[in-house]
Parts: C-alpha cells; sequence; structure tokens
C-alpha cells in the first residue's frame, strides 16, 4: 500500500500535521489518489505504532505534526530501492479477450476491434487532457513542477493504454496466423479435446 | 508558434475516397489491396491510419497524393478527380495542393534547410524570391526558422523532420500526408512533430497520418482501422455482431 510509503516521503522534508500531508499527497500524484482525513489519521497511527513516525510533543496547537523517525527513514529507502513486483495477472481486458478467444460462437476479431476502438477513444481522451495540462509545456515545465506531473501522469495512463492496444494488434496478428479458421478458437479446442 | 492559414473552400472536403479499389494481379489471383474503401476528409481534420503490415495503409496514402491510380473508384483532392487528371494535371495537384512527409526524409543533402523547402515551390514555377519569402514561413511556422541556412547532415532527427514538415506545408498546400513520420524519432521528439501536425489543422490543412503506433494516433480527430484493405470501424460493430453462432 503505497499512502503509507507516501507519507512517509513527505514527512522526510520535515514535520507535518495530517492536513498539510493529506493536501501534499494529493498533490504529488496529481490528485488520482484522493485521501479523507479519516484514513490518514489512521495511517498515522498504524505508522506510529510500528516506530516510523513520532508525534511531537504537544506545543498547544490543535494540530500536532508528526516527524520521520530513523526507523521510517530506513523503511522509505526500502521502498524507493525495492521494485513493485509483478502486477496480478488478472487483468479485465485480457480475461474478456481470451474467454472470447476459447467461446464457440463468439467472434474473437470482433471483440478485439470492439475493445481496441473503445481503448483508441481512451487514449485520445487522455492525450486531450495532457494537451490541457500541458499547455505550453516546452517554456513553463521547468517553473511549474504541478504541471510536470500531470503530464507525467497523463504519460503513465498513456503509455498503459498504449501498451493495451498493442496487445490487441498482437492478438489479431497471431490469431491471423492460425491454421485453423475464423473466428474462433472454440473449434480447435473442440477437436484437441 | 506562427500558423500560416490556408484559405481552403469550407464545402468541400480536402480528400474523398468514393468506393475506391486498387487492385493486383498476383499470379492467377487478383489482390486487392485496398477493396470498396469510403472516406471524406475534411479540411481541418486530423485522420490516423492504422492497420497491421499488408492493410491498406501505404496504398490509401498513395492514392489521396496521386502517386497511385484507383482501379475502380473515385479519389477526389481539392475539388480535382484524380484519375480525369493526365500526369502534368496530377502532378501540378501534387505540388500545389499536397504536402507529404514520410519517415525517410528525402531531403536533398546538398541543399540547405530552406533550400530544400523552396524546392518544390520552384518546381511549380514560382519566383525565387517569393519562394524564399513563403520557405522562410513554413521554416518558421515548423519552429526552425533559426535552421533556414544550415544543412540536413548539420542538424538533429527532430529538425530534419520539422524541415521535411515545412517542405510538406509550404505554399497553399490543403492536404497533408505523413507516412510514419515518427518512425526514426525519439518519444518526445515525436511528440513535438504531432503537435506540429495538429497545429497544421488548426491552421485548415487536413492530415493523414499513417501510423502503427496508438500514442501517435491518439493525436488525431479520428481514426480509421484497416484490415484486408478495408475500413474496420469498431464503432460500427454492434453487440449482436460478436455472437456468430
Amino acid at each position: 500500500m503505497s499512502v503509507r510509503e507516501g507519507l512517509l516521503a513527505l514527512l522526510a522534508a520535515g514535520p507535518k500535521h495530517g492536513y498539510q500531508l493529506k493536501s501534499e499527497f494529493e498533490d504529488v500524484t496529481a490528485s488520482v489518489w484522493p485521501l479523507n482525513i479519516g484514513q490518514v489519521y489512521t495511517t498515522l497511527d498504524r505508522l506510529e505504532r510500528d516506530g516510523l513516525v513520532a508525534a511531537d510533543p504537544d506545543n498547544g496547537e490543535q494540530r500536532r505534526p508528526y516527524s520521520l523517525t530513523a526507523t521510517g527513514r530506513e523503511q522509505l529507502i526500502d521502498w524507493f530501492s525495492t521494485a513493485p513486483g509483478d502486477k496480478p495477472d488478472r487483468d479485465p481486458l485480457i480475461i474478456k479477450v481470451l474467454v472470447a478467444l476459447h467461446s464457440r460462437g463468439v467472434d474473437a476479431t470482433a471483440v478485439i476491434d470492439i475493445q481496441r476502438r473503445s481503448l483508441l477513444a481512451t487514449l485520445q481522451g487522455q492525450r486531450r487532457a495532457q494537451r490541457q495540462a500541458a499547455d505550453a509545456i516546452d517554456t513553463t515545465v521547468s517553473t511549474n513542477p504541478e504541471q510536470l506531473t500531470a503530464v507525467l501522469l497523463f504519460d503513465a495512463l498513456i503509455s498503459r493504454s498504449e501498451s493495451e492496444l498493442r496487445w490487441l494488434d498482437l492478438c489479431e496478428e497471431r490469431l491471423r496466423s492460425l491454421p485453423i479458421a475464423q473466428p474462433s478458437l472454440s473449434h480447435a479446442v473442440t477437436k484437441e479435446s | 508558434m506562427s500558423v500560416t492559414t490556408v484559405h481552403p473552400i469550407a464545402t468541400q472536403p480536402a480528400c474523398e475516397f468514393r468506393h475506391v479499389t486498387r487492385s493486383f494481379q498476383d499470379g492467377d489471383s487478383v489482390v486487392h489491396a485496398l477493396d470498396a474503401v469510403d472516406l471524406s476528409i475534411a479540411a481541418g481534420e486530423f485522420v490516423a491510419v492504422m492497420g497491421p503490415s499488408g492493410s491498406g495503409k501505404s496504398t490509401l496514402l498513395n492514392l489521396a497524393g496521386g502517386l497511385d491510380v484507383a482501379t475502380q473508384g473515385d479519389v477526389v483532392v481539392a475539388g480535382r478527380l484524380l484519375s480525369n487528371l493526365g500526369i502534368a494535371e496530377l502532378a501540378a495537384v501534387r505540388r500545389r495542393h499536397v504536402g507529404f512527409v514520410f519517415q525517410r526524409l528525402n531531403l536533398l543533402p546538398t541543399l540547405t534547410a530552406i533550400e530544400n523547402v523552396m524546392m518544390p515551390l520552384e518546381l511549380d514555377g514560382i519566383k525565387p524570391k517569393l519562394a524564399k519569402d513563403l520557405a522562410r514561413e513554413a521554416l518558421s511556422a515548423a519552429g526552425i526558422g533559426e535552421l533556414a541556412d544550415r544543412y540536413p547532415d548539420n542538424i538533429s532527427g527532430g529538425q530534419q523532420q520539422r524541415v521535411a514538415i515545412a517542405r510538406a506545408i509550404v505554399g497553399e498546400r490543403t492536404l497533408i500526408l505523413a507516412d510514419e513520420p515518427t518512425g526514426a524519432l525519439d518519444t518526445v521528439t515525436g511528440e513535438k512533430v504531432m503537435n506540429l501536425l495538429v497545429d497544421q489543422t488548426k491552421a485548415g490543412r487536413a492530415v493523414i497520418l499513417v501510423t502503427h503506433e496508438p500514442r501517435f494516433a491518439s493525436y488525431a480527430d479520428r481514426a480509421i482501422f484497416l484490415r484486408d484493405g478495408a475500413i474496420v470501424d469498431g464503432a460500427n460493430r454492434r453487440t449482436s455482431e460478436v455472437l456468430v453462432g
């Protein structure tokens, strides 16, 4: 769960209270992961319980800031230094196409076409949003980190859609290179079984 | 970035395919590289053409640019029915109305950037002074006005592609045909080239982009997908079509 580590990373810059952490977390992640304040404080409680952060001594103010402990700093370094690990294989698009390929009476190519059309529309939307976020990016990117954050987020979303589209193209290519008749592999499966 | 405005006749598509077929004889059989394609591209519209190798993308582009001739059907560019034109008239339509951008840049290495851009105008009989002014304007529109006197070998790949785009838009071209123009470029430079093509549509030019890269196709207003020479339109495929049994 990256909220924990996100909060640790923000605290590495200095003590902060919960509302500050919520607002900064949303800024650095281009608001793709809105947090509610209850969630922030629950996470801070757990981090404190695990010795990764410490609530600063009561300074008489209503909101008490939290600081990163030495253990918290180590955990943060570990997080930055390790890969996120394999993503689950149960991607809905993958499953849909695989099922279509093996379903008798389903035109897998038509399924691929429909998915492709929809993904391309998504990609066009992401591109438009990025262009809006990146208005005059060449001249302002170095002075506007928020804009860069949004641009990088859309880069990631665009890359993901692009990868799915490439996979659909590959599915179609492989399907077309099969000696058996289209539109579905179900006959092949039936024959083999 | 300054954009030269062209003045297309708004009611007339920049390019139109009316039931266009392009066939080739392959031994005893006939192969349809393009099969009864209907397509209308409005002035100021950006259309991406996608599809697997051999699906007819380049054939479509060559027909739109008058580099190839339809076996059946009509291709209309800038209001001219290409099949009615003789070789010289066809060449004139290409020079005046159509700009080409290829993956291979085809810049002449012995000419400077501005001389490369001027060349199609001079071939068309435009006087050198005017040709130079128009070329300078096109280079500025492509964001590389300052590179006018540099030779292709002395500028980067991205800058060379901008020169090629300047050459494609110079004068009053209304249709830009781009075949994998980003193929030899890194992603960020490729995106700058795409932005430049988008700018051309704002100036009223139509752009047809052939690409296998969804990333670049997403810049277009509309993407069409070719398979076996025909347009596959996922949007028109109904749920009922999915079930065939």
